[in-house]
């Protein structure tokens, strides 16, 4: 046995070091099921908040189709679709687009051109009066969450300890990278006191993020 | 009258049937839970009997770090977990660990700030074992992808090519560096050099 094996035997896997591990994983794993579990009660919420707003408005146009003469004035104050504010339910308030959204948040907020994945449906929303969300579903299962918050807190969700994490200056503004093995899935910044988020369901190559954090930058 | 009493209690039947029915998802979906979360822990156990050892020194020969190099390996199982590769081999799940290990161990002495202290280096001076202690001290001179190479040659026992494989270089490359390496350690440790020089 060399020298160099005999130093390395002294390196060994306690069990207090596998028990620690073990709870660590555990506990990590967990608190991943329940943010999961949290996005997917606010993504249900989202679409119960849709549905409910899609029914009364076809329940309204219906009765009016109906009988537009015999309409009481309680009914028509029960018909009148509710308003976004009206609907907030959750903390969750839906809009149709983009512009939309801007105009209630008071922010520029412009649909992503440059995602790596063809969109099948985008989702645009207020969540919790403290962000402004969209939603990019690819047709291939992919996943997009847009955020931008009412202030420079770090609202992107995403709290893991990356193992890949690289700063870039685009136009004075420093943009982090996160992901893991030199891959990226999350772009964050700091502009004009706003926190942007970028998060992709896929850890992708640095230029495809740089590439999406620029187009939104310009 | 008999038609709505007859609804009526094929309502309740409805209703009886789907309480039941409620009730056996929650209790079997609970089980199947703690059943999947005990299956987890298993196999994280398993790995780390059979591979723990090795991915530890494998990350120490890195970050010469105890603290790091734990996390290092708690970073390894969850990656494990994430992405639950389908391993063909026990060959081909070692080196996918080993692969994992040392790419993490690269992006953190990278991007995060490792701690000073070498308890490994302590250990040997405590023990007044001065041949280790050089020779552990030469090795840790050595540029990091030279590092990876002398580790995974003499402390895995991996041959050039496989260890290009699991770095993802060529073999030429990891030859090369092995070589250079042992003219390193030889120039440092002149009579303590005892690193068996096959390729």
């Amino acid at each position: 046995m060399s020298k160099y094996n005999e130093i390395m035997e002294r390196i060994e896997l306690t069990d207090e070091m596998r028990e620690r591990i073990l709870s660590n994983v555990k506990a990590k794993n967990k608190r991943r099921r329940i943010s999961r579990v949290i996005g997917g009660i606010a993504s249900a919420a989202a679409c119960a908040v849709i549905v409910f707003g899609a029914v009364t408005v076809m329940k309204n146009t219906g009765s009016v189709r109906k009988d537009p003469d015999k309409a009481t004035i309680a009914e028509t104050s029960e018909a009148t679709p509710p308003t976004a504010q009206d609907t907030l339910t959750y903390g969750v308030v839906p809009y149709s687009s983009a512009a939309d959204l801007s105009e209630k948040f008071g922010t520029e907020i412009c649909d992503i051109k440059t995602l790596p994945f063809e969109i099948k449906s985008a989702s645009y929303s207020i969540m919790f009066d403290s962000f402004a969300e969209v939603d990019y579903c690819g047709k291939n299962g992919e996943e997009c969450c847009y955020r931008i918050g009412k202030d420079a807190e770090d609202i992107s969700g995403e709290y893991d300890e990356f193992t890949s994490i690289e700063n870039t200056d685009i136009n004075g503004i420093t943009v982090t990278f996160k992901g893991y093995d030199g891959k990226y899935h999350l772009a964050s910044w700091i502009s004009g006191g706003h926190f942007y988020s970028v998060s992709l369901s896929e850890d992708m190559d640095k230029e495809i993020m740089l590439r999406i954090a620029e187009e939104i930058i310009d | 009258m008999e038609l709505a009493l007859r609804n009526n209690s094929f309502g309740r039947i409805r209703q009886i049937c789907l309480a039941v029915y409620t009730f056996a998802v929650q209790i079997f979906g609970r089980e199947r839970a703690e059943t999947k979360d005990d299956a987890a822990d298993r196999y994280l156990r398993e790995i780390m009997d059979k591979h723990g050892n090795r991915l530890l020194r494998l990350a120490y020969s890195y970050l010469h770090n105890m603290q790091d190099s734990e996390e290092i390996l708690q970073d390894v199982l969850m990656k494990l977990m994430d992405k639950a590769p389908v391993f063909e081999s026990e060959e081909h799940e070692k080196a996918w660990l080993l692969r994992v290990t040392a790419n993490l161990s690269k992006n953190r002495i990278e991007y995060n700030k490792l701690r000073d202290t070498d308890e490994l280096k302590d250990e040997l001076v405590a023990e007044e074992r001065q041949n280790l202690s050089f020779v552990w001290e030469a090795v840790k001179e050595l540029p990091e992808n030279y590092r990876e190479v002398i580790h995974l040659f003499y402390e895995e026992g991996y041959q050039t090519d496989e260890i290009a494989d699991i770095l993802g270089e060529s073999g030429a490359n990891i030859r090369t560096r092995l070589k250079r390496a042992r003219a390193k350690l030889k120039e440092i440790l002149k009579e303590e050099y005892d690193f068996c020089e096959q390729v």
